[in-house]
């Protein structure tokens, strides 16, 4: 680190080494409304995961402590007792209460703290009595990294933030993870025939909904979903080094919509997941106040833009209106 | 000077810590992908879906049945005891191994639904559908893989 410029001094991306490129993808500032927003997120989706997205959860409240199989991590860190019902409904409680504070940034650091602790443990609740869901994790770091991130208010997008800018690519990277290593941990346990297998017809058998129960008669089509399914796992990395943003959100709609299919079909939904990938989109843009000023107005907002949109011919670089900072991610 | 536009930088020992966070985070996931088990949770493989099934064989889809001190026979699903097929299937060789563990199964029911009768009986019925290249072949067979009956009980 010797040789590297001192901080603050500015010089063109270009004649940076490799090395602070490389640390500079872990630090790209994100504009502090989108922590504002993701608060918001996390603690709406608390209230929404216990009753209606995982009410099985506080369902082991009345499960025998002689189903419960500790993990790993209950075995090795003595804090973790065998659920009951007080701790079960105790652990809800305490993780309610302290969303909501967290959801307005009140005190968003400590509430945040407790938040990710007290959903810690109602996972180990969930998780420890013979099946493990997967699709967690993204959200998990998300709960551990916003209290690292300072109060914020929505739509602020003047100041920026290298703090956050890490916090959200952790999160990213664990967005990334969970597809990529989901395409590895088929070829890990189904092998490379998990490709051509029944996978997706046993799935649908268990399942299938009327949106997708005819596909039973189409195997091969179920075949060439699980390539397609194991292809943009594999090239899912893409998304943390893309430069351009409209391909980025691109390829987040993209997600989005792979989920959206996966639970028309099979009523599997990755929700957590998908709370927590919302941190590549630019969130900071929205001004909730405004927003319902505007609201009656949206429809001819929304054509005057497209309007405008088409009426630019299209060029390579269009030149943006320098009137904010904008962060890179 | 509220509204100036700001950005706040990390310092180098910072970025260094951070850095290491973010390392150690993705080293314990692929270590774990690699290597590891779902009992790391949270580091756990993500393997939804990810076992093969044989486009030639069975297709198999387990339930719970209960049988109550009035004879009724029913479905014994995660409503009515808070606990999972999923976690059935994920503990169903100690089922079968120690049928008697069932028991629990229907103390769950008893205490989520204490103004019901009780349990004299539970089972776990595995129902197989027979596959041939991946079609459904209409056959089907059910598998009773492990029954619990409480003692002094005539079932």
């Amino acid at each position: 680190m010797n040789s590297s410029p001192r901080p603050g001094s500015l010089l063109p991306a270009s004649t940076l080494a490799p090395a602070q490129k490389a640390v500079g993808w872990f630090f790209q500032p994100v504009a502090l409304g989108r922590v504002a927003v993701m608060r918001f997120l996390a603690g709406a989706f608390i209230w929404v995961d216990w009753w209606w997205y995982m009410p099985w959860i506080i369902g082991h409240r009345h499960v025998p402590g002689e189903l419960y199989q500790p993990l790993f991590i209950a075995r090795v860190l003595p804090v973790f007792p065998v659920p009951n019902y007080w701790i079960v409904v105790g652990t809800l409680v305490v993780l309610l209460a302290a969303s909501v504070p967290m959801m307005f940034g009140k005190a968003p650091r400590l509430f945040g703290w407790i938040v990710a602790a007290a959903y810690f443990e109602w996972m180990i609740i969930a998780m420890s009595y013979g099946k493990v869901d997967h699709g967690k994790f993204a959200f998990l770091l998300l709960l551990f990294l916003l209290p690292t991130m300072p109060k914020a208010r929505w739509g602020d997008r003047r100041n920026l933030s290298e703090h956050v800018g890490w916090g959200f690519n952790l999160v990213q990277i664990g967005v990334v993870c969970t597809y990529f290593f989901a395409a590895w941990a088929k070829i890990r346990y189904g092998g490379w025939e998990w490709l051509n297998s029944a996978t997706m017809t046993w799935a649908i058998i268990r399942r299938g909904t009327e949106f997708s129960n005819w596909l039973l008669d189409f195997p091969g089509l179920l075949r060439a979903s699980q390539w397609g399914m194991v292809g943009f796992e594999l090239l899912s990395p893409v998304v943390m080094f893309v430069a351009a943003k409209r391909l980025k959100y691109g390829i987040v709609a993209f997600f989005y919509c792979f989920h959206l299919t996966v639970f028309l079909a099979v009523e599997i939904s990755f929700l957590n997941h998908m709370v927590a990938m919302a941190c590549f989109l630019p969130l900071e843009r929205i001004r909730p106040r405004e927003l319902i000023r505007d609201l009656p107005r949206l429809p001819g907002l929304v054509r005057r833009k497209l309007q405008a949109r088409k009426a630019v011919p299209a060029q390579g670089g269009p030149a943006e209106p320098s009137r904010e900072a904008e962060p890179a991610s | 000077m509220p509204d100036e536009p700001r950005l706040s930088t990390v310092r180098p020992v910072g970025k260094a810590v951070r850095i290491t966070v973010s390392m150690v985070v993705l080293a314990l996931v692929t270590a774990t992908t690699f290597w590891g088990a779902d009992d790391f949770f949270p580091f756990a493989p993500f393997k939804m879906y990810s076992f093969s099934k044989e486009l030639d064989g069975w297709a198999g889809s387990t339930r719970v049945e209960a049988v109550n001190e009035e004879g009724e026979r029913f479905r014994l699903t995660e409503a009515g005891t808070g606990f999972r097929r999923a976690e059935v299937e994920g503990q169903k060789s100690r089922f079968i191994e120690d049928p008697s563990l069932l028991e629990h199964i229907a103390e769950a029911y008893e205490n989520t639904n204490p103004d019901k009768p009780e349990i004299v009986t539970v089972e776990i019925i595995e129902r197989r559908y027979r596959l041939e290249d991946g079609y459904q072949t209409g056959e089907v067979i059910e598998v009773v893989e492990a029954t619990w009956t409480r003692e002094g009980a005539d079932a």
